[in-house]
């Protein structure tokens, strides 16, 4: 089938093109409203500013398809090949793209919001500037993992999105807005958040060893049990944060603020807390070990039963702190 | 900016601020190099006024291929620009 007699058919009503072969082909702001073409080979075609609001693309070859600034609003996309396609603004809200490949896909300033990604892979892809709030991407049993390896996501807009158990090592989300996302479990090992918003996300279980948390807010994020242990946090807020059993050890978090937050059980072992403020946390049974406190503020901080044997607090101030026998500390 | 797709945001704010977009190339990859929070934080840096914003918005837009289209994408952009203006 050629485009004339594709166009001519759709304008006399029909709308179901499932399995037809239109590889390469010019469709450029085609109006082709929920047109069915699950199952298409569209591989190379042109539908740059094409109408396809609530299509079907079903399992569809769409690799290398050049669909910038096409409107894909609550269009059915599952299990479609868009591997290495253009989706450059393209709008794609509330669009189902669950276990879409979308390996090395640009998504440069798309718009993805309340779009369901989960199983989606979208490892070496674009995503630079786009906008995921409210996006679905989280792990659902072992078939629905999304897959972000590698993903560039510079400035990306994930405010409230869902990312439970996302595979997202080494990806690049610096000065991204995460703020209020979920990123339970998920693994996030050495990928460079800094500068990103994360204020009050849920990070509960997170793996972030070795990540680059520099300059990033983690304003009252929830960070029970997460793996902190290397990363660079130097200079990070987390004023508030509730993060008992976390694990921070080696961890670069000089002049970081964690003031009134809560760290009981949590591992500091050979954690750098240079000149941090850590005035009103609880440290309840900590463990310290060869930790850095060179300069800290701890003033009223609760280290009850905290191990701090080899810790080194030349120079802290623990001004009215409870140390780990129960007393107060002094002035002196 | 749910009323329009990104990238015809893009070309209307490129063609305001710049010159008008032709579908060549060298145009298309022009505004690739260029993220859209940009555009918007430069076109907010232009327009002193939401009169101002509007005018040169609809002025461009009729002045390019596809007006309607475009008409609708400067009616999107000035609406979400609004609360910058008001504060």
């Amino acid at each position: 089938m050629n485009v004339k007699e594709l166009l001519h058919r759709y304008e006399a009503g029909e709308t179901k093109f499932t399995g037809i072969s239109l590889s390469g082909v010019n469709l450029f702001g085609a109006d082709l409203i929920g047109i069915v073409l699950n199952g298409a080979d569209l591989h190379g075609a042109t539908l740059i500013f094409a109408y396809l609001s609530r299509a079907n693309f079903r399992k569809a070859n769409l690799v290398g398809t050049r669909l910038s600034g096409a409107n894909l609003n609550q269009a059915w996309l599952s299990g479609v090949n868009l591997s290495n396609a253009d989706l450059h603004g393209a709008s794609l809200q509330s669009a189902d793209l669950r276990s879409a490949n979308l390996t090395l896909a640009s998504l440069l300033d798309a718009n993805l919001m309340d779009a369901d990604l989960r199983g989606a892979n979208l490892s070496g892809a674009d995503l630079t500037g786009a906008c995921l709030r409210g996006a679905n991407l989280r792990e659902e049993k072992r078939m629905y993992t999304a897959k972000l390896r590698g993903a560039i996501l510079q400035k990306v807009d994930l405010q409230g999105a869902d990312l439970r158990g996302a595979d997202l090592l080494k990806v690049n989300l610096r000065g991204a807005n995460l703020r209020e996302t979920n990123l339970r479990e998920a693994d996030l090992r050495g990928a460079n958040l800094s500068d990103a918003n994360l204020s009050s996300a849920f990070l509960t279980e997170v793996n972030l060893m070795g990540a680059n948390l520099r300059g990033a807010i983690l304003k009252n994020v929830k960070l029970e049990r997460a793996i902190l242990s290397e990363a660079d946090l130097t200079g990070v807020n987390l004023q508030g944060a509730v993060m008992p059993d976390v694990r921070l050890s080696k961890a670069q978090v000089s002049r970081g603020n964690l003031s009134f937050a809560r760290l009981n059980r949590a591992d500091l072992s050979r954690t750098n807390l240079r000149e941090a403020n850590l005035s009103e946390s609880d440290l309840i049974e900590a463990y310290l070990a060869r930790t850095n406190l060179m300069g800290a503020n701890l003033s009223n901080a609760n280290l009850t039963r905290a191990e701090l044997s080899t810790t080194n607090l030349m120079g802290a101030n623990l001004q009215g702190a409870t140390m780990p026998d129960g007393r107060i500390h002094d002035t002196d | 900016m749910k009323y329009t797709t990104p990238l015809r945001a893009k070309l209307l704010i490129f063609s305001l601020l710049y010159h008008p977009i032709k579908k060549t190339q060298h145009d298309w990859l022009l505004m690739k190099a260029k993220p859209l929070d940009d555009l918007l934080f430069e076109l907010f840096s232009t327009c002193a006024t939401l009169e101002e914003l509007e005018a040169k918005l609809y002025q461009t837009a009729q002045a390019l291929e596809d007006a309607d289209e475009n008409t609708q994408a400067a009616g999107a952009i000035a609406q979400s620009m609004k609360r910058f203006y008001e504060r």
